[in-house]
């Protein structure tokens, strides 16, 4: 099947795409627009680890001895690791999230990363969000150029929603509407009283900005309000950490069913450079709390299945730990995934403790093919070379759901 | 005086009042009679005249006005009062600029917390070697904590010398230390204190002395680096964040750096920084070019011998007062200057100031009221000192701008960052109804202690917004009125509104002008948005701070 699909959605093709293409689940057609089919009523979830999460502590190749040579005071104790097979095993402080690689829902990527590391926190993660080579310089998000053409859409909420906090990231783009919100209610409540003022181009780029803010705002908060009045309560219990309210925003979110592809959490605090043992688990106990309630939430709801969570931080750390009873920055991580589609399991390659360079992990998986994946498999868009650079996407979702 | 022969000097075809202004090494009364050469040159004039004519020709055919006022203080010192605005309009920018760097100052006037003064082993004491009395210790540094916020924010609301406020604002985002991470709010009101101290002097020895910094040192992680574990973290954002910025140093020159800053201790006596011997690394190693056993001293030595650091710095000057994008060609002249001028920050502010970009009409209104623009400024220039600075914390901490408390290790990120669907609604909020109650504070404040009962849950009182992830701050706040009682509203608005009303008329003549005035005092642009032409100030001055164009300097 050789066709150009995007234009093939513009000539109002999408309707009878899901006929095309096996296991595209109901795609709402009836009166919305082709790009906002292009990206269905699909949800992406990006948890950022804010600091660069020490992947060798999370998921852990506790069976190597080399792992516990380099990390003499923080290698985790096998009695907190969780066997996952393949001799690595979940650092326990995430057991929450037990329950869920049960499930078969749960997929760590190893190993993700891209050649010349850059070990700069702000460098790094403007890398893995423009999606650029380590040696280049791009502006937009990489979600950015993704929604390209079909940003803005009037039906939506916002082309992006970031929560409690951080920038747009890989959400930025010249045309991508992304609204911060730390609470729906008090949002809606207090965009009602921002004025309707025209705007347009203006060589005043601040002013520019501001105004364009301020109509996103009181569009945003029409959709949403809209929403929410109808939404179910799923009587699930969010813990009260700062990432459990911000998942528990998100959840309540997509139940509700506002209109938005793309939210952003962050989760700070993992820029561990002293101090790991104590407060590395604290870390991944919230993340795995609040994900664990987010994905009960969105099951009860049914919305599940239409729903992918990815990690993602600018970096792994170094695989010996330093003085400090920490780590430093380092390279190469594994990520995780989550959602109804998800197969569960591991997926690429583990790094290999015994071939480091300057002490750092090699990574084995591009985060591109992350990237491919979601765009060529969760969204279901054509390869685009600016936005997955030709990556290959990874064999971790299903067609159908379980 | 012979005219000519000075003429000649200049090139002609860069005879110019831009490159003029670009001379640093010019001195202020070689400036003025090049000045008077240069304009009578222009101008065509050939009659000579008296010096003293000309000067005054000079200063009125170049008087900053209202709107040149309004930019160069809103820039400088948060926005002013009105009358403050219209003493310095009359000036030309020269004078206007020389005028406010005559107010730089080293220290603040804000009476500090009592806890300040104690000596760094009497606080090793209280803090005790037990699990008990480390408890109790933590508990009192929250206190400490909240006390510093509320210490530095007074200063910024009623200090004599905004402008030294501005810079010690910059460098506290340009030098990051979070209190978060650091915890000591001793070490914290140091480094606040070192800034203050160098934040118009000399900028080698602010680099060498922020090396040096006991809370630096506990951000960073400087004081846990050993010679056989290097830690990275503050050679890295020397190189990439304070002095050279991204691309102008390998990898390798960090690995490098990172073993000189190895083995540097607190020393628990004296509160400083001490090399320990046996725990730094004394071995060879080579920074950015330069090669020996170095230690800290030294690597900051070799930073500062990289071209690219005095660019930095102007280029942290460039984004702080002009606009979000500097012109590499000038920044390049600047740090040229910057060197002549033995790294004095003054000289580098006043080349800043009196640059052609500064004065530019395209750049006004181009940068983004940072939070402390936005409610230290409104406070200044309403004259609302008085009201206490916690309302002001609060706010500040909701809209993104935590005192001594930047996001991460970059600062804030500022410019349209600041502005996002929850900070531009609260930045309304701030402007519709707490600036209400910070002018009841205000009045509130003016009374004697006994005139006012202590804050009481009243039911009629409206609550306040406030951030239940701040609690550190909420001990020192209970001590101010949290609610404004329903009964004091009443009893302290109608003097508010006398004196608003007394503003309104000293506005101008007619209500047109003084429509007009009360626009071009606050906004940087014609305001964008229905701005209310009748009725009371309140209305008028409230429509004209909710005018988007208002968010802008």
């Amino acid at each position: 099947m050789k066709f150009d699909r995007r234009a093939f959605l513009r000539l109002g093709g999408a309707a009878c795409l899901p006929l095309l293409v096996p296991g595209v689940r109901t795609w709402a057609i009836d009166e919305e627009t082709a790009a906002t089919a292009a990206l269905g009523d699909r949800v992406l979830i990006l948890v950022e680890l804010q600091g660069g999460n020490d992947g060798l502590n999370t998921v852990i190749p506790f069976r190597d001895e080399r792992y516990k040579k380099l990390r003499p005071k923080i290698a985790v104790a096998d009695s907190h690791v969780m066997d996952l097979g393949n001799h690595l095993g979940m650092n326990d402080a995430m057991a929450n999230l037990g329950e869920s690689w049960e499930a078969g829902d749960a997929c760590w990527i190893l190993g993700l990363g891209y050649p010349q590391p850059n070990r700069s926190h702000f460098r790094s993660i403007e890398i893995w969000e423009t999606g650029s080579d380590s040696d280049e310089n791009l502006t937009d998000g990489w979600l950015g150029r993704l929604i390209g053409s079909a940003a803005g859409d009037p039906q939506r909420a916002a082309d992006g929603i970031v929560l409690g906090g951080g920038d747009s990231g890989p959400l930025h783009g010249d045309s991508t509407r992304v609204i911060h919100l730390n609470d729906p209610i008090q949002f809606t409540r207090q965009a009602r009283a921002v004025p309707d003022i025209a705007h347009g181009k203006d060589a005043r780029k601040a002013l520019e900005h501001l105004l364009e803010m301020q109509a996103d705002i009181k569009r945003s908060a029409r959709v949403i309000e809209e929403k929410r009045a109808k939404a179910p309560d799923l009587g699930v219990q969010f813990p009260q950490s700062k990432f459990g309210k911000r998942c528990e925003i998100a959840a309540s979110l997509v139940t509700s069913g506002v209109p938005c592809p793309l939210i952003k959490l962050s989760h700070g605090g993992f820029d561990t450079h002293t101090d790991q043992l104590r407060r590395h688990p604290q870390l991944l106990t919230e993340l795995a709390t609040g994900l664990a309630a987010l994905r009960t939430a969105l099951i009860a709801s049914g919305d599940w299945d239409r729903v992918l969570i990815s990690t993602y931080s600018e970096f792994g750390r170094r695989a010996s730990e330093n003085g400090s009873e920490g780590t430093d920055h380092g390279t190469a991580a594994p990520h995780l995934l989550l959602g109804g589609r998800v197969k569960g399991g591991l997926a690429g390659a583990q790094p290999d403790l015994g071939t480091l360079e300057k002490n750092d992990l090699v990574f084995t998986t591009d985060y591109r093919q992350l990237y491919a994946t979601i765009e060529q498999q969760w969204f279901q868009l054509p390869a685009n070379p600016l936005i997955s650079r030709g990556a290959r996407p990874l064999p971790v979702l299903r067609e159908k759901p379980l | 005086m012979t005219r000519i022969p000075v003429l000649a000097q200049f090139d002609s075809d860069h005879l110019s009042l831009k490159t003029m202004l670009r001379l640093p090494a010019l001195t202020r009364g070689g400036w003025l009679l090049s000045m008077l050469l240069v304009t009578t040159l222009v101008s065509g004039q050939v009659e000579p005249a008296t010096a003293a004519e000309s000067a005054v020709d000079q200063k009125i055919a170049t008087a900053i006005g209202i709107d040149g006022a309004r930019h160069l203080l809103g820039r400088t010192i948060f926005g002013a009062p009105l009358d403050q605005l219209q003493r310095y309009s009359s000036q030309t920018r020269e004078e206007a600029v020389d005028c406010l760097l005559e107010t730089l100052t080293t220290s603040a006037v804000t009476p500090l917390p009592p806890w300040a003064s104690l000596t760094p082993s009497k606080i090793q004491q209280q803090r005790g070697k037990t699990a008990e009395s480390r408890k109790v210790f933590q508990k009192s540094m929250r206190r400490w904590q909240g006390e510093l916020r509320s210490w530095w924010a007074r200063e910024l609301i009623s200090t004599p010398s905004p402008l030294t406020e501005r810079l010690v604002l910059m460098w506290h985002g340009h030098f990051t230390s979070e209190m978060t991470k650091v915890r000591s709010a001793p070490a914290m009101l140091k480094q606040n204190q070192l800034f203050r101290q160098f934040c118009s002097g000399d900028f080698r020895q602010l680099l060498h002395r922020v090396a040096l910094d006991p809370a630096m040192a506990i951000y960073l992680d400087t004081r846990r680096s050993t010679r056989e574990k290097p830690n990275e973290n503050f050679a890295r954002e020397l190189l990439e964040l304070y002095g050279l910025g991204e691309g102008n140093y390998s990898e390798t020159d960090i690995q490098e750096a990172a073993r000189a800053f190895t083995g540097y201790r607190i020393d628990n006596r004296t509160g400083k920084l001490r090399r320990i011997r046996r725990r730094h690394d004394a071995s060879e190693k080579t920074v950015l070019g330069v090669t020996g056993s170095l230690t800290a001293t030294e690597v900051v030595d070799a930073v500062l011998a990289q071209p690219a650091c005095a660019e930095w710095i102007s280029r942290r000057f460039w984004i702080e007062f002009i606009s979000p994008t500097p012109d590499v060609k000038v920044l390049k002249q600047w740090a040229q200057a910057l060197q002549q001028e033995d790294w004095s920050l003054r000289a580098l502010l006043r080349i800043t100031l009196l640059s052609e970009a500064f004065w530019s009409e395209l750049n006004h209104g181009s940068l983004v009221k940072s939070p402390v623009d936005l409610v230290v400024g409104t406070m200044r220039s309403l004259k609302l000192e008085k009201a206490p600075a916690g309302q002001a914390l609060r706010t500040l901490s909701r809209l993104g701008q935590q005192l001594f408390d930047p996001p991460n290790v970059a600062g804030w990120p500022g410019g349209h960052q600041w502005i996002d669907a929850t900070t531009l609604l609260g930045r309304r909020q701030f402007l519709t109804s707490e600036i209400h109650n910070l002018a009841i504070l205000n009045q509130m404040q003016r009374l004697p202690e006994k005139d006012l009962r202590p804050p009481a849950n009243d039911p009629e009182s409206e609550p306040e917004m406030m951030n239940p992830e701040k609690s550190p701050e909420k001990k020192v706040q209970r001590e101010l009125p949290r609610r404004i009682r329903a009964r004091d509203r009443r009893r302290f608005m109608p003097q508010v509104l006398r004196e608003l009303e007394q503003l309104w008329q000293s506005l101008g003549d007619s209500a047109d002008a003084r429509s007009l005035r009360l626009q071009q005092w606050l906004l940087p642009f014609k305001p964008v948005g229905t701005v209310v032409e009748m009725g009371s100030i309140r209305d008028r001055l409230g429509s004209v701070l909710l005018d988007p164009t208002y968010q802008l300097k």
